[in-house]
């Protein structure tokens, strides 16, 4: 890592520029639009999901671009990975018990 | 290494700007530093909100009748411009970021000072929002009822759908499975445990039903949710404006900028917590 480290100039800037940021918040707000258009369409069960999914685009773009993890190092993808696995661990388990209590009885 | 860390040490003891501290080799492993340890902080923080999206998943598909016409009493054109306002905020902040990246002091404060407006500016439509609930009556606790006309313009309908109590005999009928490990389910054994049906009840009474308890339980939730959110912002305006202070004293160059870019972090997350929060909170089931 400390050779890696010194092959960056100090004053070298490596991260995106402005044109980067607008395009991606031109993506973003492009994605808003559509967030709320989808919403009045009716899609029956699959508006969640949909809803769902520009969400997550637009947290990609945000982390990519805006918080410049795309041009980080393979140490920091493992960090910020860490956090959304540990989110989906807690949400698939507990939501494994809620939602199919229902599937099955205890019997009484 | 070591010479040329020590080396190193003495060109930035004398140099004009602060460079990095005494125990790391240079500016960059400095700067990796701290963005490991402010992402280890955020992943604390994506776990703090979301336990509360995963109240919201369970609440969401347990009181789905309840939950639809709740939603609809929020006000999606609000909750929209304040997206709008948040996107352009983390833009700006962006914009800052990179200002230091490049040593441009003048524009780190313009452009954290527009962040900070911005974030003002949600709070005031945010507060907007939460007067009119107030005045609605929506806000839980003893004083909490849906009024009649909330209950319509929600588009609420003639009827509230009950969500009765746990009563046996009355109760929704399910089809029998057996039991993992439990073999056969004589049918009757079932019946008592699956969940109360759903019986109409007129509108004008919608707050003697059971249900309405379901719709306090999504304005609670509504209120921690946005109001944990809200919290950060009024942090991140702090923090920003500690940023500005320190800017105008000099304490940023393309060579030191690591507050900037944490914060920067922190920002875009809390932007991050209100994409999610937005669509589902304001534009549930608005298709019907």
């Amino acid at each position: 890592m400390s050779h890696d480290a010194h092959d960056h100039g100090h004053h070298a800037h490596h991260g995106p520029g402005p044109k980067i940021y607008f395009a991606t918040f031109a993506a973003l707000m492009i994605l808003m639009a559509i967030t709320v258009a989808v919403a009045f369409v009716p899609l029956g069960n699959f508006n969640l999901p949909v809803a769902l999914t520009i969400a997550v685009i637009k947290t990609l773009l945000i982390i990519m671009f805006f918080m410049e993890v795309k041009y980080g190092t393979k140490l920091l993808w493992v960090f910020v990975g860490s956090g959304f696995l540990f989110l989906l661990i807690m949400l698939f388990l507990t939501m494994n018990d809620y939602l199919t209590r229902d599937w099955y009885p205890a019997p009484m | 290494v070591s010479s040329h860390t020590l080396e190193e040490h003495g060109t930035h003891a004398h140099a004009d700007e602060y460079s990095h501290a005494h125990q790391f080799d240079d500016p960059a492993q400095q700067k990796e530093a701290a963005g490991l340890g402010m992402w280890a902080f955020l992943a604390t923080e994506i776990l703090f909100f979301g336990a509360l999206f995963m109240i919201y998943v369970f609440g969401r598909f347990r009181y789905n009748e309840m939950w639809d016409a709740a939603s609809h009493m929020l006000d999606w054109k609000l909750g929209a411009l304040n997206t709008v306002i948040l996107l352009v905020s983390s833009f700006t902040m962006a914009l800052a970021v990179w200002s230091a990246q490049t040593g441009q002091r003048k524009k780190i404060t313009l452009f954290l000072t527009l962040t900070i407006l911005l974030a003002c500016g949600f709070l005031v439509v945010k507060a907007f929002e939460y007067n009119h609930k107030y005045e609605d009556h929506l806000i839980p606790g003893a004083g909490f009822q849906v009024p009649a006309e909330v209950w319509h313009e929600a588009g609420g309908g003639e009827y509230v759908l009950e969500q009765g109590p746990y009563e046996p005999g009355d109760l929704r009928q399910i089809t029998p499975k057996p039991a993992l490990g439990h073999g056969e389910v004589h049918e009757g054994e079932q019946e008592t445990i699956a969940r109360p049906p759903l019986s109409p009840i007129p509108a004008e009474n919608v707050n003697d039903s059971v249900g309405v308890r379901n719709i306090q339980y999504f304005f609670a939730l509504y209120f921690l949710m946005t109001g944990l959110h809200g919290i950060h912002v009024v942090v991140g305006i702090g923090l920003i404006a500690v940023l500005i202070f320190l800017n105008q004293r000099g304490w940023f160059s393309a060579s030191y900028h690591n507050p900037v870019e944490i914060v920067g972090l922190y920002w875009h997350f809390v932007d991050i917590v209100w994409v999610f929060l937005y669509p589902l909170l304001y534009l549930m089931d608005r298709a019907k």
